[in-house]
């Protein structure tokens, strides 16, 4: 399942280092030195303790299916030619949770709990993030 | 939260409703539609204008009309109290007590409270995107709006409890029984199961029926002291019980939910223990409820998180048919947000106002001396107790 459709994300300072290393094929988790918690998205202090030594680590992308959502009717005129698509929640292996399209076939083994992987594609030039089952 | 009850609770009240009609295309400003919403909740109470004292109100996107430009032309004041909060259906519940702090502590005796927008014909916040931290992490991919957000969180709670599109169904069609009594909801035409399985999925798990109505209109009510309601036109409305919560790690935005632990609950079940504590009474001394229902979900997800019915058992009370006007639990009387219309919740509140004070018409429940109301539906909300006084 192709995405076709794109809206361009608003980088922020918080997110700048996150988008550049997903440019390069890797997805990067902040941890907090203090409590040692990974989670998702970046914010400038640990929402678990309040720690403020927080350090990127990259991800093994490998998690499971947390919840789903099959999108039948586009609300952005932008994915009008994509649905029907999936947008999963996955909660990855580190301990932080995502969205992210499924991307590859079987999409009829969707279920809870089911292990997927994270792959990288390209739209509009930007990189984004999905998850294969 | 606090260990004292809160002490705008009993001393304050609800003592008028006002409505514009509702419509899909209104041919009129918001301040217009604001104006006459509050105007007739005065009239409703049989207030006099110049003795409000205050004015607040709630806007997303910037869809609204601020209290300062309703007060002119309304020609109240001086005024003592404006508020204008940027929130969404998390703020109803949240303004009224907000209204009842100002009247307990002396500002002012009479505050009105609104919503009021044109949801349909102009900012649609169904299918908007809402600008934040969290918006880039959703949009690139099409993850785009409420319906789909609030998708997300109703599957979770069917991976959970083994709910099924059944049961949001019983929510759907329970809910346009009671619209079909409501001349003022925009949706009346039956609906049953066949024709609920029938319709499209927008989010798979909600189809079209699951999901609000958006329409243009306003709704107001008239917070004022309890003392001050007992010499108006109707009964009070006592607010006997409060509670905002917003839970830990809500996220970056209204729109952002991936630091949420639990997509199968929302904060009706973290402010459920504060709800009832400073109400003074439980959810078995409830007559009736009135549970936000911007989709069919947050209704098994309110009754469950204030405790009517266990974990997971909500759709079953609805399939039974314990939310209709003979069960046990008359809920959404109005036909809700689902059938009525999207005014974000504030005429979830008017709905329990008019039902307390026996003015139900054709849709009255029997029994109608206290009830619960909800105001949101993911990660933060308000809630009241309200009691016929």
């Amino acid at each position: 399942m192709m995405q076709h459709g794109f809206i361009a994300p608003e980088l922020d300072e918080d997110s700048r280092a996150w988008w550049e290393a997903l440019a390069e094929h890797r997805l990067l988790l902040p941890r907090c030195r203090d409590c040692e918690r990974t989670w998702f998205p970046p914010t400038p202090g640990c929402p678990h303790c309040g720690g403020t030594s927080v350090e990127l680590v990259e991800s093994s992308g490998r998690g499971r299916v947390y919840s789903w959502v099959v999108v039948n009717r586009a609300l952005a005129p932008a994915f009008t030619a994509d649905v029907p698509y999936t947008i999963l929640a996955v909660d990855l292996e580190e301990g932080a949770r995502m969205f992210g399209r499924l991307v590859g076939g079987r999409g009829e083994a969707l279920a809870a709990g089911a292990e997927v992987r994270a792959e990288f594609y390209e739209v509009e030039g930007r990189v984004l993030v999905g998850f294969a089952l | 939260m606090g260990a004292n009850r809160p002490n705008f609770l009993g001393r304050t009240a609800i003592a008028g409703v006002g409505y514009t009609p509702l419509s899909r295309s209104s041919g009129r400003s918001v301040l217009a539609l604001a104006t006459e919403a509050c105007r007739n909740a005065l009239e409703d109470a049989g207030l006099e204008p110049e003795r409000v004292g205050g004015i607040a109100s709630f806007s997303v996107l910037n869809d609204s009309v601020p209290g300062q430009a309703v007060a002119t032309a309304l020609a109240l004041g001086p005024l003592a109290y404006v508020l204008d909060l940027n929130l969404g259906g998390q703020a109803p519940s949240f303004l009224v007590m907000h209204a009842a702090m100002a009247v307990a502590s002396g500002l002012t005796d009479a505050v009105l409270v609104y919503r009021a927008l044109n949801g349909r014909s102009g900012v649609r916040v169904g299918s908007s995107q809402f600008p934040g931290p969290g918006s880039q992490y959703r949009y690139p991919i099409g993850f785009t709006a409420y319906p789909q957000y609030m998708a997300m969180w109703a599957r979770r709670y069917m991976i959970e409890t083994g709910a099924g599109y059944e049961d949001l169904a019983a929510v759907a069609i329970v809910q346009r029984r009671y619209a079909e009594r409501n001349q003022r909801a925009i949706l009346r035409e039956p609906l049953t199961l066949d024709d609920y399985l029938a319709s499209p999925f927008v989010a798979d798990p909600y189809r079209v029926p699951d999901c609000t109505r958006e329409v243009d209109g306003a709704c107001a009510v008239l917070v004022t002291s309890l003392e001050l309601a007992r010499r108006l036109r109707h009964s009070p409305a006592v607010i006997q019980g409060a509670a905002y919560r917003i839970g830990r790690r809500s996220g970056l935005d209204i729109g952002d939910a991936l630091l949420w632990e639990d997509y199968s609950r929302n904060y009706t079940s973290l402010l459920a223990g504060d709800l009832w504590r400073s109400a003074g009474i439980g959810p078995d001394q409830v007559d009736f409820a009135e549970i936000y229902d911007c989709f069919t979900g947050t209704v098994l997800f309110g009754l469950e998180g204030l405790g009517f019915v266990g974990r997971g058992e909500a759709g079953a009370f609805v399939r039974s048919g314990e939310t209709w006007i003979d069960g046990r639990l008359p809920t959404n009387t109005n036909g809700g947000l689902l059938c009525e219309g999207y005014l974000h919740g504030m005429n979830t509140v008017a709905e329990a106002v008019l039902q307390l004070q026996g003015r139900g018409g054709v849709r009255q429940v029997p029994r109608h001396d206290a009830c619960a109301v909800t105001s949101g539906g993911m990660m933060d909300g308000s809630a009241l107790v309200l009691t016929r006084g």
